[in-house]
């Protein structure tokens, strides 16, 4: 009802900035990142990954509000970077190991895919018999769920 | 979860094409104008069927429908046929189905074939847990017996089947037959069906399912084919149950020779069992010859519809079962609709398979016979009788027998007994007595000597329910004997009975029951508040009789009388009270609660108060009042009146149980006493009754004491405790009358006071012999009337007392003054009688009463009330009412109604003269000649302990007196009132010399103290309370005449400061002496008024510093009714702790303490002023329109009268009654919170979170911030802000609030500890944090978007808050616990082991929240924004401790061990615990693996950075789990083995550091704790253990040693 527009999630607002970086006056070297049109993924990760940096002594994040699209993200680090840049480096990281975990998948599901073509066409058969309807009972025949007990290994890399 | 067995609905194809509707059916029979033809049904049959004449017109359309064949056929088929896989969609099946079922049987049959070959290949691929999982999944989604639909469906449809394959072989094709519904055959229901759950009713859509084919129609032709193929098991066999279990029994066959569960034809129609034994018989029959129809069943008309209906579930044609069925498949079973209600009967009978209770009877054939009957004993059941009991919780009390009088007899004793004592008449077998359910079905019988005779037997089954057989005993002889007492002579049915068996009773009355071994299971579970039930039953069972006449209904109201007894005292309620049962005792507590003001006694969960909730009063009042009116035993009892007296009418015993039960329900709780006055005739009728105007005639004195002998003691009680329930009860008693009718008594009386004053000389003479209070020996002076009417007339003023409260009917202070001016003229003359003769008698042989009376409180008797009067009695009745108008008196805008009483005519009265010269007298007198001390040793055996209390009490009102007097003349006197002031110090000054009264009271107390940890019990109590009643009388006194208490000797001052203090240690929350109950509430009403005296008192004297710490000791200690006292004290406290630091000082910048005031009048007054019953209307009218709300409250506010009644409080107050006590937060209940179960029984003890009123406990400083976390709970101040004054503008922020209560805290806390008194009021280390907890959960305020003091600035990092809160833990750290050790003695806080969880309770409350979700939200909290504030880390830990569960630590190490990296905390600056300090962290040691897990995995991860306390807590626990030395016990071989490889782990992966503290840890279980570094350090014999063990396992080499060696 008082649900925000779903583009609000992710649409900027006129003159907003994605990203205000608050330093902190009491603690030393701690400052608090406002991200805006982001959620949980992004918090999440980041923080996973500044907590695995060891310049840092703190990082944590909260989502205030669960209809409002933005997170917290605070950083304290030991003096040796700013948190601007330790959040920085981290994104980088982040950037870094995400697209190698893209490139991995990618191929390794492309090598799935030349295996599977080549040994047995089980799994195409069964998919084209849901399609077909001759099992009126889907999912609840033992065929079919053979069909998903098997073809569930392509994920278990 | 996805379910595998239902699958989704698909659409078919249809095979059959769909045609347009056609009109055939129309046009081909005979239709005109597309309506039918109207035709008579006796016009013959158009249609040619043979049968047609007699039939329905729907049954004819069917037919014509069938006759036209698939053209009627295809025009259903425009809606596409489904297949269900489940029952769920089998009417919409069934209804399709048929259309297309002859084109596509086979096919059909084929897929169906197919799919239950695929169900059952599933099925058996399945685990058992599987399986299990989906029966309960199918069980739930279509109601229970969705087994025995699909069973039943299948079974036809096999038959069917069968049918027609035979069919196929003979080549005839009949297209009637078919299949009628689609079922599929599912392995997993049949399954389920097989486990034998017994469907109760089947659901409505198989009813329908059956009904609604064209195959129900009998036609001949179907009919008759399946008459050929009918095999027996296919015959249902209509059950043809009677009416009456009479009807049947007749029909019952001759039973054979020799059969055990042969039965008297005498019990037919009355024993229960006989359903079942004959049931029994039955389903033999039908196992041994199934084919056969049973003999029985041959006999009945209803046989033919076996050979009628071979179908097995269709009712026949034309019974209610089958119209209902048929034409109203949607209506709902006729037995659940009172219209339809008339069907059941027949039909519960045909439909004998749907019913289990019925079931059992009729389906003999199909179900297998039931184990067969051994002993027909055995058998005998509650559930016979509809509506009783469950079988098996009540399975020990149905064997339970009772003789005659309610004594329960063991099984083998009623083997024993012999047949003439009426035992054996419903007997079974050779065993005597009755059992419960013998007796409640007896109780309803015809035979009124039958019913009154059991109802005798329930009485004393209900004594037996209660316990004490000597108890017992007593209150059946006072039941009796309470016929004597009113001078009658009952003839009663029980004595007789007695004495005719008595010979034979003889050994049954030696017989003790309680020490039966064979009956105490069934007397346990009688008694266990399970079997309320059983009570609950009695009383109703008696509640049915007492309307009844004659003596049925005497019986009746006595069993209703003694089910409502109160089962255990009123003073019951103080813990570890060992003393016996001692009614005078009893008595004297009650009528001192009477004087305080009355408790409810609803809320504990006895059995008495879940049968007065569970009486229908709107029923049940008007009944009790007619036979009230016009009680049972009227006739024997006018005989009697008549023949004694002419004119004084006397209650009969009947109506004295009605007005026992009367006033027990009264005292149960306000609500129930406002139904009772709101009943019409109820007052008026015990007023009638019991309190009888004398005749108008009578003049002289002889009628006066006749008069008053028939005033009614417990009724004038009565009248006194609905008047103090509520103020409109009070009006409604002013209005009815009672107050003008009681009036008269005083009038007629008061001739009687007038004779001393005229023959004063005679009587000082009479009185020499014995006095001074010839009451107390009436015998002795007979010329003193009013000593007859003393008790009565006592009451009487205390009636009035109690409505003078309310401010109602003063006016007869000023109306009637002749009869209050001659009873104090009497008064003074007594007085002066004792004094005349110079000659004081002991008081302790005078005023104890001297006849201990045998009668018992829980009697529906008055006789305990009219025990041997007491002068002094009456003249603390008449003081307490002086008292009352004097402070109604004194602004006459306070009463009811207004000016009723001035002060001027008070004065006119000279009351304040007469009270200063009767106290003046009386102390002389005691000073001089009587020294109060003089038995002050403390006998618990001796009457002495109950000495000088009624003289204490006369001394208490009079002081009370005097001071409404000189509070009263302050205000309306000339110069305000400072003759009277002068006059009064007079009497003062008498009363404070060195041996006076406050010096002896004082002294009494200190004892009574110092003696109450020995002797605990209400006799002490009641002394200690009485005495402190006094001395806060006189310190009101003090405190309105002298506020500079020049008079107080220093000695005195020191004197009252140990009182205090030792009472404030008494109440102390933490005190382990008292449990809360209805005692402890109500005795510490006195204690807490003198408290607040001597507080007024000592605020007046002395400077700040040393009443603060007093005034903040008292504070949380208040209780209920002190709420005026508690906002005063409260106001010192808040303006002296501001002056405290002084202006300037740190903490002088923004914090405004008075701010928080609001928060705390509001917790004090709250739970009156908010609506203690919140519906969910008035919730929505809180918050939508105020003014609504406000009148909601108003409504529902409860305001406790004041014990020291105020001009304020009389026209504000509600009630006099204390609510009663919350049930105590008792750690039984927490030990089981880990149990699901509990959950409902602790959220009953523990209530909703809101304000919780007196007494506030230790954490009251820091409730604001509750109400800031709850600001959105109705309950909170801020959605009540109309309830408290605050001041303009107040709108505070939440670090103004927060800052505000830390520094109350904080001062106070120091405060206490400096002074050292009651430092044991404040919080405990759990309590302290608990609250540091809810100070960081605030974070409303952190406005992102405007950010004030820098940006998502939190309450706690204000510097002020973070700096308080330090402080505020600090005196619980490791740091500072060693040093209190050795410095101070003191506690600096109090001890307590309630953990978090336990503390946590009252706010977080039944509202879901376990304190483990308000633990996991901090965790993530700190895990969010704490920046690793050190404070914030320290709160975390406590929960961790080897105290808690192993959730706690599994939650802060496995689920977030980067935080635990964070927590950098100093061992020294660790909070502990009171219990085992350090060590609770330490042992046990963990045993949990994924915690051991965790700390490994954090230890070696973070191995460097992790420092500090937790550091220490992980290497503990790791090497205790490697090293067997650091064990409590040895090591079994697969510890050494996990202990072995724990060492490997942590040898391979940790860093040099961690391996060598691992290695060099020791610390001993029984020694004292060893900290940081200390630990690492030791040196011994376990060094060369440890490196056997490292050579043994090979680890780690030379290297590893050499670190050992260091």
């Amino acid at each position: 009802m008082n649900a925000p527009a779903r583009y609000e999630l992710f649409v900027l607002d006129e003159g907003e900035r994605p990203v205000e970086v608050t330093e902190d006056t009491k603690i030393p070297n701690a400052a608090t990142v406002k991200i805006v049109k982001q959620d949980h993924t992004l918090g999440n990760m980041l923080r996973a990954q500044l907590l695995s940096m060891p310049q840092v002594l703190f990082a944590g994040y909260k989502v205030p509000h669960p209809l409002h699209p933005y997170f917290l993200l605070k950083i304290q680090t030991d003096g040796t970077v700013t948190p601007e840049a330790i959040l920085e480096q981290a994104c980088n990281k982040l950037i870094g190991t995400l697209s190698s975990l893209d490139q991995k998948f990618k191929r390794e599901f492309s090598f799935k895919e030349v295996e599977s073509s080549g040994t047995t066409g089980l799994g195409g058969t069964t998919t084209g018999g849901f399609a077909s309807g001759e099992d009126p009972y889907g999912v609840g025949s033992g065929v079919g769920g053979a069909a998903w007990g098997s073809g569930k290994d392509y994920l278990d890399f | 979860m996805a379910n595998t067995l239902i699958g989704s609905v698909l659409e078919r194809k249809t095979t059959a094409p769909p045609t347009a509707p056609s009109t055939s059916s129309l046009s081909s029979s005979g239709f005109r104008n597309g309506f039918p033809l109207a035709q008579h049904r006796s016009q013959g049959p158009s249609f040619g069927s043979s049968k047609g004449k007699g039939k329905s017109a729907f049954q004819r359309a069917r037919e014509e429908n069938r006759r036209n064949g698939n053209a009627g056929d295809s025009e259903r088929l425009e809606e596409p046929p489904k297949v269900g896989t489940g029952s769920k969609t089998q009417s919409s099946v069934t209804s399709n189905g048929e259309a297309d079922r002859d084109a596509e049987l086979p096919h059909k049959s084929s897929w169906r074939s197919q799919i239950s070959l695929e169900n059952e290949a599933r099925v058996s691929s399945m685990t058992e847990e599987e399986r299990e999982r989906e029966r309960q999944e199918i069980i739930d989604r279509f109601g229970k017996d969705v087994g025995e639909i699909l069973r039943r469906t299948r079974e036809k449809r096999e038959r069917e089947e069968r049918e027609v394959a035979k069919k196929r072989e003979g080549g005839s094709e009949d297209k009637d037959v078919g299949m009628e519904a689609v079922e599929l055959t599912d392995e997993v229901v049949d399954n389920s069906a097989r486990k034998g759950f017994t469907p109760t009713s089947p659901l409505r859509s198989a009813t329908s399912t059956t009904s609604s084919t064209r195959t129900n129609s009998p036609t001949p032709s179907s009919r008759r084919l399946r008459f050929a193929e009918l095999a027996p098991q296919n015959v249902h066999v209509y059950e043809s149950a009677p009416s009456s279990p009479k009807r049947k029994a007749l029909a019952l066959p001759p039973p054979d020779k020799g059969d055990a569960s042969v039965v008297k034809l005498g019990d037919l129609g009355i024993k229960p069992k006989m359903l079942y034994t004959e049931n029994g018989e039955d389903q033999e029959d039908a196992g041994v010859d199934s084919s056969k129809p049973s003999p029985k069943l041959e006999n009945k008309p209803k046989q033919e519809s076996v050979d009628k209906e071979p179908e097995g579930d269709e009712p026949e044609e034309g019974t209610p079962e089958y119209i209902q069925r048929k034409y109203f498949p949607s209506q709902p079973r006729p037995k659940d609709v009172p219209e339809l209600a008339w069907m059941a009967e027949g039909s519960a009978s045909a439909s004998g398979s749907t019913s289990t209770s019925t079931g059992s009877f009729t389906t003999g054939i199909s179900a297998p016979p039931p184990p067969p009957l051994s002993h027909p004993f055995q058998n005998v059941s509650p559930t016979s009788i509809p509506g009783t009991f469950d079988k098996d919780s009540q399975g020990p009390l149905s064997r339970l027998r009772f003789t005659l009088h309610g004594t329960p007899i063991s099984p083998s004793l009623s083997l024993k007994l012999p047949t003439h004592l009426g035992l054996h008449h419903h007997a079974e077998g050779t065993h005597a007595g009755y059992t419960l359910d013998d007796v409640f079905l007896l109780s309803r019988s015809t035979v009124k000597m039958q019913r009154s005779a059991m109802l005798g037997v329930l009485t004393g089954i209900v004594r037996v329910i209660r316990g004490k057989r000597s108890e017992s005993k007593r209150s059946a002889a006072s039941a009796s004997s309470s016929s004597e007492e009113a001078g009658l002579s009952v003839s009663k049915p029980q004595p007789q009975s007695q004495s005719k068996s008595s010979s034979h009773l003889v050994d049954l009355e030696s017989y003790d029951y309680e020490q039966d071994e064979e009956i105490r299971s069934a007397l346990e579970a009688l008694r266990s508040p399970t079997a309320s039930q059983v009570a609950k039953r009695i009383l109703f069972t008696g509640l049915e009789a007492c309307v009844e006449k004659g003596v049925v209904g005497v019986r009746g109201v006595e069993v209703v009388a003694e089910v409502l007894t109160r089962f255990n005292g009123l003073r019951r309620g103080m813990e570890g009270d060992d003393e016996a049962h001692d009614d005078e005792l009893d008595e004297s507590f009650d009528e001192f609660a009477l004087d305080l003001g009355g408790i409810e006694t609803s809320g504990s969960s006895e059995m008495q108060d879940i049968l007065i909730e569970a009486l229908p009063l709107h029923q049940v009042l008007p009944q009790l009042v007619g036979v009230l009116i016009d009680p049972p035993d009227r006739a024997v009892d006018a005989d009697v009146s008549i023949t004694s007296s002419i004119y004084v009418k006397t209650s009969t015993p009947t109506q004295n149980r009605i007005l026992y039960i009367f006033h027990t329900l009264a005292s149960h709780s306000n609500q129930v006493a406002e139904e009772l006055c709101k009943t019409t005739g109820l007052v008026s009728g015990v007023l009638k009754v019991f309190v009888t105007p004398s005749p108008p005639s009578s003049t002289s004195s002889s009628s006066s004491v006749n008069s008053d002998i028939s005033l009614h003691i417990l009724a004038l009680r009565f009248f006194t405790d609905l008047a103090l329930a509520s103020r409109a009860n009070a009006k409604a008693l002013v209005d009815t009358g009672v107050a003008d009718v009681l009036l008269r008594f005083i009038f007629s009386s008061s001739s009687a006071f007038t004779t001393p004053t005229t023959s004063s000389t005679s009587t000082a003479s009479s009185l020499s012999p014995s006095p001074p209070s010839p009451p107390s020996s009436s015998s002795s002076s007979p010329s003193i009337s009013p000593s007859l009417s003393s008790p009565t007339l006592s009451e009487i003023l205390r009636f009035y007392t109690a409505l003078g409260r309310y401010g109602m009917y003063t006016h007869i202070a000023a109306d009637a003054k002749e009869v209050w001016w001659s009873i104090g003229q009497w008064i003074e003359h007594i007085i002066k009688g004792m004094d005349a003769n110079q000659q004081l008698p002991p008081l302790n042989s005078t005023f104890s009463s001297p006849s201990p009376s045998p009668s018992p409180s829980p009697s529906p008797s008055s006789q305990p009330l009219s025990r041997s009067i007491s002068f002094w009695d009456f003249l603390k009745s008449f003081s307490s009412l002086i008292e009352i108008w004097l402070v109604a008196a004194t602004d006459p805008h306070r009463t009811t109604p207004e000016h009723a009483l001035v002060w001027s005519q008070v004065e006119g009265l000279g009351w304040g003269m007469w009270v200063c010269g009767v106290l003046k007298n009386l102390l002389e007198r005691f000073s001089s000649a009587y020294h109060f001390d003089s038995q002050d040793i403390p006998n618990p055996s001796n009457d002495n302990n109950n000495i000088n209390a009624h003289v204490l009490n006369a001394f208490g009102a009079l002081y009370r007196a005097l001071a409404a007097w000189v509070e009263g003349a302050e205000i309306n006197a000339v110069k305000g009132g400072e003759e009277v002031r002068l006059v009064a110090v007079e009497v003062v000054k008498t009363s404070l010399s060195s041996t006076g009264l406050v010096d002896v009271v004082g002294k009494e107390i200190k004892e009574q103290l110092d003696s109450f940890h020995r002797l605990r019990g209400t006799r002490t109590s009641l002394k200690l309370v009485r005495c402190s009643w006094v001395l806060g009388s006189v310190m009101r006194v003090l405190v309105s005449v002298d506020p500079g208490s020049a008079i107080l000797s220093s000695e005195q001052a020191k004197q009252l400061r140990a009182v205090s203090q030792g009472v404030v240690r008494l109440l102390a929350p933490s005190s382990s002496l008292i449990a809360s109950g209805y005692a402890f509430a109500i005795t510490s009403r006195p204690l807490t008024l003198f408290l607040v005296w001597y507080l007024r008192l000592l605020k007046g004297t002395s400077p700040v510093n040393a009443w603060l710490p007093y005034a903040l000791a008292v504070l949380p200690v208040l209780q209920n009714g002190d709420e005026d006292g508690a906002v005063e004290v409260l106001k010192y406290v808040l303006r002296a702790v501001d002056d405290v630091d002084g202006p300037g000082a740190l903490g002088r910048n923004g914090v405004d303490i008075d701010m928080i005031r609001s928060f705390y009048e509001y917790e004090i007054r709250g739970k009156g002023v908010v609506p203690r019953v919140q519906t969910s209307k008035n919730r929505e009218t809180a918050e939508d329109e105020e003014d609504d709300a406000d009148a909601d409250v108003v409504e529902e506010m409860r305001l406790t009268g004041p014990l020291s009644p105020t001009s304020k409080s009389i026209l504000m107050s509600t009630t006099q009654r204390l609510p009663p006590p919350s049930p105590p937060l008792s750690t039984s209940d927490l030990a089981s919170k880990a149990e699901e179960p509990t959950v409902n029984t602790r959220r009953r003890a523990v209530k909703e979170w809101g304000p919780t009123g007196l007494p506030l406990g230790r954490t009251w400083v820091i409730r604001p911030v509750d109400h800031l976390l709850r600001s959105g709970n109705p309950n909170s101040l801020f959605k009540n802000t109309h309830v408290v004054t605050r001041p303009q503008g107040w709108n505070p922020g939440e670090v103004e609030i927060v800052r505000a209560v830390l520094r109350l805290a904080v001062i106070g806390r120091e405060v206490l500890h400096k002074a050292s008194i009651g430092a044991t009021t404040f919080m405990t280390m759990e309590e302290a944090v608990f609250s540091c907890m809810k100070i960081f959960m605030l974070e409303h305020e952190q406005d992102m978007e405007a950010p004030r003091e820098g940006m998502g600035e939190e309450v706690f990092r204000d510097g002020l808050v973070e700096k308080w809160m330090g402080e505020l833990l600090m005196p619980y750290t490791i740091a500072e616990r060693v040093n209190a050790q050795t410095t101070s003695p003191l506690p600096s806080h109090p001890t307590s082991t309630l953990t978090l969880e336990e503390v946590s309770l009252p706010f977080l409350g039944p509202s879901n929240t376990p304190f483990y979700q308000f633990y996991t939200d901090l965790v993530g909290l700190y895990d969010a924004v704490s920046f690793s504030h050190p404070l914030f880390g320290r709160i975390l830990l406590p929960p961790t401790s080897m105290r808690y569960a192993v959730d706690y630590r599994r939650l802060l190490w496995c689920d977030y061990p980067h935080v635990v990296r964070s927590l950098r905390i100093p061992v020294e600056q660790m909070v502990l615990g009171d219990g085992e300090g350090v060590k609770e962290w330490l042992w046990p040691l963990e045993k949990d693996p994924r915690v051991l897990g965790a700390y490994v995995g954090v230890l070696m991860r973070y191995g460097g950075v992790l420092e500090g306390f937790v550091r220490w807590i992980a290497l503990h626990h790791i090497a205790g789990n490697i090293w067997e030395d650091l064990s409590e016990d040895k090591f079994t071989e697969s510890q050494k083995e996990k202990s072995g490889r724990l060492l490997k782990t942590v040898v391979q992966q940790g860093t040099r550091d961690v391996v060598r503290e691992i290695l060099m840890y020791r610390q001993s279980a029984t020694l004292g704790v060893l900290f940081p570094p200390a630990c690492f350090t030791t040196a011994g014999e376990w060094r060369e253990a440890r490196k056997g063990l490292i050579n043994k396992l090979g680890v780690g080499g030379q290297n590893l040693l050499g670190l050992l060696d260091i």
